[in-house]
């Protein structure tokens, strides 16, 4: 491809901003990063921002492998993220396909439904005596169901799904393939870049998630990792408020570091593994083929 | 297919006149795959919908929901006529509309930008890279601001020191607070929010940029002729439903961020409500905030939807 | 059609609020009859929760923890601790109740003047306690009458709460400071004023660069700038607060009073001065915390343990050590300020309480044993005390000379631990920690001179039940205030303040509710 002078211009100028930007965002992590790694003494003589720790220690970090809970609070959150994102993304999708069909009838009372919901809620107290009935306290699924689908999610996808061409579709309709079929085999398959962002968001939320897993998981060997994490990092602020008699195991900042970055660590290997969906083009092959 | 076909068509299909019967016969493959996710909603979204009546009530823990005393609108009432009421609602919505302004822009911007970067490495890198901030909880990045901002160790005032000015106290001057919060809040989402503009990018046809470039287009006009209309569904799906979200000004960023300097800038209806509701464990308040709140969502949906129709002929539903 | 589609789906929605309503409501606990006397031994299962514990580690299998075996033994209880999570231990706890899942005991920090507390009590989620409380006599000098004013409704006593310890609080100066400057250690607010100025102007640490103040503070969004106790104990009053006194048989509210205004007026000209960490009101803990390590300034207000040293919990003295090794942290006695000479304020009339539930009483003879343990385990005299609060004698403790010497927390990680879930019991106070603390005579004497300081005790508005208005009152003071320190706001417009608090924010109102209270509890006639 022959580029002009001005398109060359562009490239340049385009990479030096994204580098620009790059670096704002790269530099608080560094930071975290970097204390994660210094031990507190270290950080009590130099107490400022420094990007490369001046010395380095792995004790925080072998100090949270270590506490009996944690590792099993990972594996608890993987579990959870996996089985999670998967009915997100089987539920969001059965239900985002109907919906796009703008003939469908009945359509738009569904959707209105669907969106009422966006905006209004019962609240904690009614979806607690829900999940009480239901028999899931303690289990993995008080922490997957009740955000099983995100309504944000779903109208994104029937978005989608909405723009993309009709006549693939009509072709196979018209060759007899059955909605179920032309689902599986055309649709999904062009919508690669689409499951792929909302599989994202979904996984993104099951792995920071705290809130669900923190009201009906008692049972400590379930609890995912933000929930135990929030717990053996206890905020120092609130210990220091009332007379303890400093038993407790307050943290420094190292741990605190660390632990944010054990619980950011697997979001960041997943993002490349998405990433490759988001090549260009893939609407092009089905269209020729 | 000639135009009257189609209308007939669409009209059969939409069952004018057509029994039950055979609506199901032909669309019962789509119906069946809704099943599951409607009874999701059903089970889990209106199920607990009841909770709404909260607000309506005095509630009693024993009493639950449906058997507490009718309270009318007097919860309503608490919040409409606190001291407060007439701050907070126009903080909440400046604070909004700022984020809405500046938040969604460059959002779309780093996702066409990125989208023209033909080092493919690079690109990988910088997607990673930008949505880190993302994952950071408010309470460290509240750190890492005062690093930067604070009156005395800040190092944006130690800059501005020794260029012989007065330090700017960045997060206690009513007329920055809100600079900050839009600001921070951009810089921890940008990478984020351009994902879903990335997503939409990747589904447009490379053709029609060939197309283009043949006919002598340039990059901004490729941008703008190929590339924006491509994404414009979900930029109208989104700029929607973050209209609907207009009263969630960001509770946990500001609840973290602000302090009792500026208030008068900074102090939403989420805040208030923390105060005086949730921490007084006057449930009915926190509930009947979140009805108003809905409410005022719902209508702005509503009509953002509609309108959204008349221009581009396309809306949520 | 579309309007026999939105029927269909409104009867399915309509449905499933049945479904989801049908099953819902709490079953009403029935409450038993007091125990029968000759009813045969037995185990009860009790569920404690512990609103607000002391720490947060895994709650120990049974076949590891000796005091819930000694507890099963000795009053038939077998006592399961379910720590509330550290964020949103209000949200669960109220879900949990609402959804009908109560624990029999619940250990929090509870009193009149929470709303929480006053519903529990008012709906019934707990039970009285009075009888027991006469019955097991320890617990009646748990606290004094004004003490379990706090924990009643409608005469029936709700709770047992003990009375707080002295906090340990002191102020602290940097002793290497005022020689480097040839000052003399302050012993009123003025001369305190004087050294925090020097401290910010004439270099102290000698390193040439602008970088310390005299005193700095954090900022929270339910307080102005808390930290300061005992700099503001001799002006008997704290800015950004409002305590309710008793003078002349009126009730004052200290956010306007004339004191306040020398109080303000006292830190705007320390503000002014630029003798104060302009970081002061934005500071977090961990700021505020770095501030003293760092030597950024040379007065503060901390624990007695700010000279402690080995790691492993508070490791801030450790901290500073290493940050500077010449740092020389001294204790201040209590300072002489317009309302006269005080080190620090009058602890709260409540701390910990413990409460039982509906559930507690399900079973004759349940509450009652309950009862029994509590009152022993609240008693220093015995044996279950010294069991929960120091853990296994000749392995946690020894005893020497029929007093306690601790060995933790330098013993034993392992249960050094979950050995705080039992330590709520004990009321906090200084013989305790005198016990604590006795195997280390340094730390012994500095939290001897931090809780012998004269302290004020003026303030009662503990009794009174949080008014509506009270937040947004109390958050317009906040404002207030803030702005006068800075001098944003002339100290002019203090009595349009005052007025605009006591009419458009309701103050006239909570003002009346003090004094109908307090003349309820014979504070004023």
């Amino acid at each position: 491809m022959i580029q002009s002078r001005g398109e060359k211009i562009f490239g340049v100028v385009n990479i030096i901003f994204l580098t620009l930007l790059s670096v704002a965002t790269l530099f608080p992590v560094m930071y975290i990063v970097s204390v994660s790694l210094t031990p507190l003494e270290a950080l009590a003589r130099h107490g400022g921002f420094r990007i490369i720790p001046a010395e380095v220690t792995l004790d925080a970090y072998r100090f949270l492998l270590n506490t009996p809970l944690i590792p099993r609070a990972f594996l608890n959150s993987v579990i959870i993220t996996v089985l999670g994102t998967t009915a997100n993304l089987l539920l969001t999708t059965l239900l985002a396909y109907p919906l796009s069909k703008k003939l469908l009838p009945g359509r738009t009372p569904v959707l209105g439904a669907v969106l009422f919901t966006m905006l209004f809620g019962g609240g904690l107290v009614p979806t607690y005596i829900l999940i009480k009935n239901l028999g899931l306290i303690d289990s993995y699924w008080s922490a997957i169901l009740p955000g099983a689908i995100s309504t944000y999610n779903l109208l994104v996808m029937k978005s989608f799904f909405e723009n993309m061409p009709e006549d693939i579709m009509e072709a196979a309709r018209i060759d007899g393939a059955g909605e179920m079929r032309i689902l599986w085999q055309i649709v999904l398959p062009l919508s690669k870049p689409v499951i792929a962002t909302l599989g994202l968001f979904y996984a993104v939320a099951h792995w920071n998630g705290f809130f669900d897993a923190m009201m009906f998981i008692n049972d400590v060997k379930l609890q995912p990792l933000q929930v135990v994490l929030r717990n053996v990092l206890m905020d120092a602020m609130r210990a220091e408020d009332f007379v303890t008699d400093q038993v407790v195991l307050l943290p420094g900042e190292t741990i605190k570091m660390a632990a944010i970055v054990v619980a950011m660590a697997p979001m960041l290997a997943v993002y490349p593994w998405i990433q490759k969906h988001f090549t260009k083009g893939v609407l092009l092959g089905s269209i020729k083929g | 297919m000639s135009d009257v076909s189609v209308k007939t068509r669409s009209n059969a299909a939409r069952g004018d006149g057509m029994s039950i019967k055979l609506i199901l016969r032909k669309w019962w493959p789509l119906y069946l795959m809704m099943i599951p996710g409607i009874a999701w909603y059903l089970i889990f979204r209106y199920g607990p919908m009841y909770g709404i009546l909260i607000a309506f009530k005095d509630f009693n823990v024993f009493d639950g929901i449906l058997g507490s005393p009718w309270a009318g609108f007097k919860h309503f009432e608490v919040l409409f006529h606190n001291p407060q009421f007439v701050r907070i609602m126009k903080n909440t919505l400046v604070i909004s509309f700022l984020k809405l302004l500046f938040g969604m822009p460059p959002d779309i911007i780093l996702a066409l930008l990125l989208n023209e970067v033909r080092i493919a490495w690079f690109k990988r890198m910088v997607q990673n890279v930008t949505y880190l901030p993302h994952f950071l909880s408010w309470v460290i990045i509240y750190g890492v601001l005062l690093s930067f901002l604070a009156p005395g160790s800040g190092l944006v005032n130690q800059m501005i020191r020794s260029l012989g000015a007065d330090p700017i106290a960045f997060m206690q001057e009513p007329s920055w607070f809100r600079t900050v919060l839009v600001a921070s809040n951009v810089w921890r989402d940008i990478g984020w929010g351009a994902i879903i503009y990335l997503a939409a990018l990747a589904g447009i046809s490379p053709e029609l940029y060939e197309a283009a470039r043949v006919d002598g287009a340039n990059k901004w006009q490729q941008i703008w002729h190929i590339s924006l209309p491509g994404i414009s569904h979900v930029i109208a799906l989104l700029l929607i439903l973050r209209l609907g979200q207009i009263m969630n000004a960001g509770f946990e960023q500001v609840y973290i961020l602000y302090n009792a300097r500026v208030y008068e800038v900074a102090d939403i209806v989420d805040t208030w409500v923390f105060r005086n509701g949730v921490e007084q464990f006057r449930f009915s308040i926190s509930t009947a905030a979140g009805v108003f709140k809905s409410v005022v969502g719902l209508v702005l949906v509503v009509v953002s939807n509609r309108l959204a129709k008349r221009w581009s002929g396309q809306g949520i539903w | 059609m579309k309007r026999r589609f939105s029927l269909v789906l409104a009867l399915l929605m309509l449905l499933s609020f049945m479904t989801a309503c049908g099953g819902k409501k709490a079953e009403p606990v029935p409450a038993k009859a007091a125990d029968t006397p000759a009813a045969p031994p037995k185990t009860y299962k009790v569920t404690m929760w512990q609103h607000t514990p002391f720490t947060r580690v895994a709650v120990p299998d049974k076949s590891q923890d000796f005091i819930r075996q000694y507890i099963e033994e000795k009053y038939g209880l077998d006592i399961q601790i379910v720590p509330a999570p550290a964020d949103g231990a209000d949200a669960k706890l109220n879900a949990m109740i609402a959804g009908g899942d109560l624990p029999d005991l619940i250990q929090a920090r509870w009193n009149v003047a929470n709303n929480q507390y006053r519903q529990f009590m008012e709906q019934g989620v707990l039970i009285p306690l009075d009888d027991y409380i006469k019955e097991f006599k320890y617990l009646q000098s748990v606290q004094d009458d004004f003490g379990w004013a706090h924990m009643k409704s409608n005469g029936k006593t709700f709770g047992v709460a003990t009375r707080s310890g002295l906090n340990g609080d002191s102020l602290w100066i940097r002793k290497d400071w005022l020689e480097r400057l040839s000052l003399k250690m302050p012993t009123t607010v003025e001369e305190l004023a004087t050294v925090a100025k020097a401290f910010a102007t004439q270099d102290p640490d000698g390193n040439g660069k602008p970088d310390t103040y005299g005193f700095t503070a954090h900022g929270s969004p339910t307080d102005l700038v808390p930290r300061l106790e005992t700099i503001m104990a001799p002006f008997g009053v704290y800015p950004g607060r409002n305590y309710a006194y008793v003078e002349n048989n009126q009730v004052v509210f200290t956010a306007f009073s004339k004191e306040m205004k020398v109080a303000i007026q006292w830190l705007q000209d320390l503000v002014k001065a630029k003798a104060i960490d302009p970081d002061w009101m934005t500071n977090k803990f961990e700021n505020w915390r770095n501030a003293l390590i760092q030597g950024k300034v040379g007065i503060a207000h901390n624990r007695f343990e700010l000279l402690r040293e080995y790691s492993g919990s508070n490791t801030m003295g450790k901290e500073i050590k290493e940050a500077n090794p010449k740092a020389n942290w001294v204790q201040l006695p209590a300072l002489k300020g317009p309302a006269g000479t005080f080190g620090n304020w009058a602890p709260a009339p409540t701390s910990i309480s413990m409460h039982i539930t509906r559930k507690g009483n399900d079973e004759p003879g349940k509450a009652r044993a309950i009862m029994k343990f509590m009152a022993d385990a609240m008693n220093p005299e015995t044996e279950t005390f010294n069991i929960l609060a120091w853990g296994k004698k000749d392995v946690h403790y020894d005893m020497k000379d029929g007093k306690v010497w601790s060995r933790l927390p330098a013993a034993l990680a392992p249960e050094a631990g979950w050995l705080g879930y039992y330590r709520v019991f004990r009321i906090p106070g200084d013989f305790v920690e005198d016990v604590f603390w006795r195997s280390e005579p340094a730390l012994r004497e500095a939290e001897r001179i931090a809780n012998n300081v004269p302290v004020l005790d003026k303030r009662r508005e503990s009794i009174v039940p949080t008014h509506d208005a009270a937040p947004d009152f109390n958050a317009y003071i906040r404002e207030m205030h803030a702005k006068f320190i800075l001098g944003t706001e002339p100290m002019a417009s203090w009595d349009k303040f005052t007025e605009t608090a006591m009419t458009k924010y309701r103050g006239k109102e909570i003002l009346d509710q003090h004094v109908a209270e307090f003349k309820k509890h014979g504070l004023i006639k």
